[in-house]
């Protein structure tokens, strides 16, 4: 049946819709890393924390999608 | 507090009444089906004319800085809380009273005949109505789009009120008597217990600065 | 840099492991659904979309629990992390919620006719969804204020406490409105149970791998936001 079709097909391009917006937000996140470890320069020692994690964090957000 | 009272009432009263005429005139074409509908109907203009009349009230208040005058008394949190659904309880009521008097005329003397019943459901209505509302409008307030969020807010919550409160008006009008409208009516009360308790609870988290 | 609580972040180490889980768990589900489980006898196929419709339900639902867990902890603590957990948790569920309403809608339609009937799980899905939205509203309008992040905190907890009530208060509806309520009463037959167990169990890990993806991204944000504000702030 058709209907059957589009709610799967639905339920799909839902999920897909909504992890390809985190994908995004998390390139955007990326995007503001690096140009707070551009500002900051080499000194800063406390942005040693989030520069060395969030790029970690990048690799594992787009990681769990077989 | 009086004084603002009375002309919240008023013009709320004149926002339901105008609702009534509209919802009233749209359906002048079918005066059978304005009938069955007198449920909605009523509900619809209470919901939409007190969603407004209590934002307008919140606002009012932090504009003759009263709400700061209340929270600097020593005086608890909860207790505010109470005295402020009291008062908005009494707002709704009024406006309940106006709403079934203009329904009475403009939709259906049917109205009028049975109000004396349709007074359980609409106080246990107007009784949920408040209390949730003078949290969410205390809530709505602080946030930047103040009151324009109010109704996105409150009527999904309100609505178990509304359900019941109507389904009980629909009963009362189909020629029920007040015993075989015990469901709803138990409901309602549950309904206004639980979120009076959870709204004495969590109003001071509202309103903390 | 304060260190977000080590209780809350979700370990790295074990996404891989549980993504290959859930790849697993939702093929069985979709063989489950389609191949498995045995066609029914008065709606026919379509009756299949139940298999996916019923574990989005029961997300959609868990989903609001744990952001209203979330708000609850966050008013407690002040602790900004567990506002972003109710954040999070409300994206996800508000997902699974419309998802909910649109299979709902569509197995409606072939099966009562209309496309949209109130009985008690879609009226209360799209309460959830209005209530959803709300949360969404209120947080997305609270920024880093974390007095209008408690605004939204409370919204949650008073959000959860009104879906059951709304489920509850809609046996009234068939009062009103007897020709469209119709009841969702299926006999289910073994194959049937086991495909649904199948799905509700993809479905709920699909949850909490989602959630914690969702929640670490909220977290790095927030912490890249003090980070940027720090910057602005330095002479």
């Amino acid at each position: 049946m058709t209907y059957l079709f589009w709610a799967f097909a639905a339920v799909w391009a839902g999920v897909f819709l909504y992890l390809y917006g985190l994908v995004r937000r998390s390139r955007l996140l990326e995007q503001q890393v690096e140009d707070l470890v551009r500002q900051r320069g080499p000194a800063g020692g406390g942005t040693g924390a989030s520069a060395g994690e969030a790029p970690g964090a990048e690799e594992r957000v787009g990681a769990p999608r077989p | 507090m009086e004084l603002r009272s009375r002309e919240l009432v008023t013009s709320m009263g004149l926002v339901g009444l105008l609702a009534l005429v509209i919802q009233g005139v749209a359906a002048a074409g079918a005066p059978q089906a304005a009938e069955a509908l007198a449920p909605a109907v009523l509900w619809v203009t209470v919901s939409f004319a007190a969603t407004l009349g209590l934002a307008r009230s919140q606002a009012l208040e932090q504009e003759y800085q009263a709400g700061s005058a209340v929270l600097l008394a020593p005086v608890d949190r909860s207790t505010v809380y109470l005295a402020k659904c009291a008062a908005h309880t009494v707002v709704v009521v009024a406006l309940q009273v106006l709403v079934v008097a203009g329904a009475s005329v403009l939709v259906s003397p049917e109205i009028g005949r049975h109000a004396a019943l349709l007074a359980p459901p609409l106080l246990l209505g107007a009784v949920g109505f408040a209390v949730v509302g003078t949290l969410l409008s205390a809530l709505a307030l602080t946030t930047r789009l103040r009151e324009v969020v109010l109704p996105i807010l409150l009527l999904p919550i309100v609505l178990p009120v509304v359900i019941a409160s109507g389904a009980a008006v629909a009963q009362v009008l189909a020629g029920a008597r007040l015993a075989s409208l015990g469901g709803p009516l138990r409901f309602l009360v549950a309904y206004d217990v639980l979120f009076l308790v959870l709204g004495a609870w969590l109003y001071e988290y509202a309103v903390e600065e | 840099m304060p260190r977000p609580p080590g209780r809350r972040i979700p370990a790295r180490s074990s996404d891989e492991p549980l993504a290959w889980i859930l790849f697993a768990l939702m093929v069985l589900a979709l063989y489950g659904a389609f191949l498995f489980a045995e066609r029914e006898r008065v709606m026919g196929d379509i009756q299949r979309i139940f298999y996916v419709h019923l574990p989005l339900a029961w997300v959609g639902f868990v989903a609001f629990g744990h952001a209203c867990w979330a708000s609850i902890r966050y008013l407690a603590t002040g602790r900004r992390e567990w506002d972003v957990v109710s954040a999070s948790a409300a994206e996800v569920g508000v997902l699974f919620a419309t998802l909910v309403i649109i299979t709902g809608s569509l197995w409606a339609r072939p099966v009562w006719g209309t496309w949209w009937t109130w009985d008690p799980q879609l009226t209360t899905y799209l309460i959830l969804w209005f209530i959803y939205v709300g949360y969404l509203v209120l947080r997305a309008a609270a920024g880093d204020d974390p007095r209008q992040a408690r605004v939204a905190a409370v919204f949650a907890i008073v959000g959860f406490a009104d879906v059951p009530l709304v489920w509850l208060s809609a046996r009234y509806l068939r009062a009103l409105s007897p020709v469209i309520f119709t009841s969702h009463s299926l006999g289910l037959a073994p194959s049937m149970a086991w495909a649904l167990a199948a799905g509700l169990a993809a479905w709920s890990l699909f949850y909490v791998v989602l959630v914690r993806v969702r929640i670490r991204l909220g977290l790095v944000e927030a912490v890249v936001a003090r980070a940027a504000d720090g910057r602005e702030a330095a002479p």
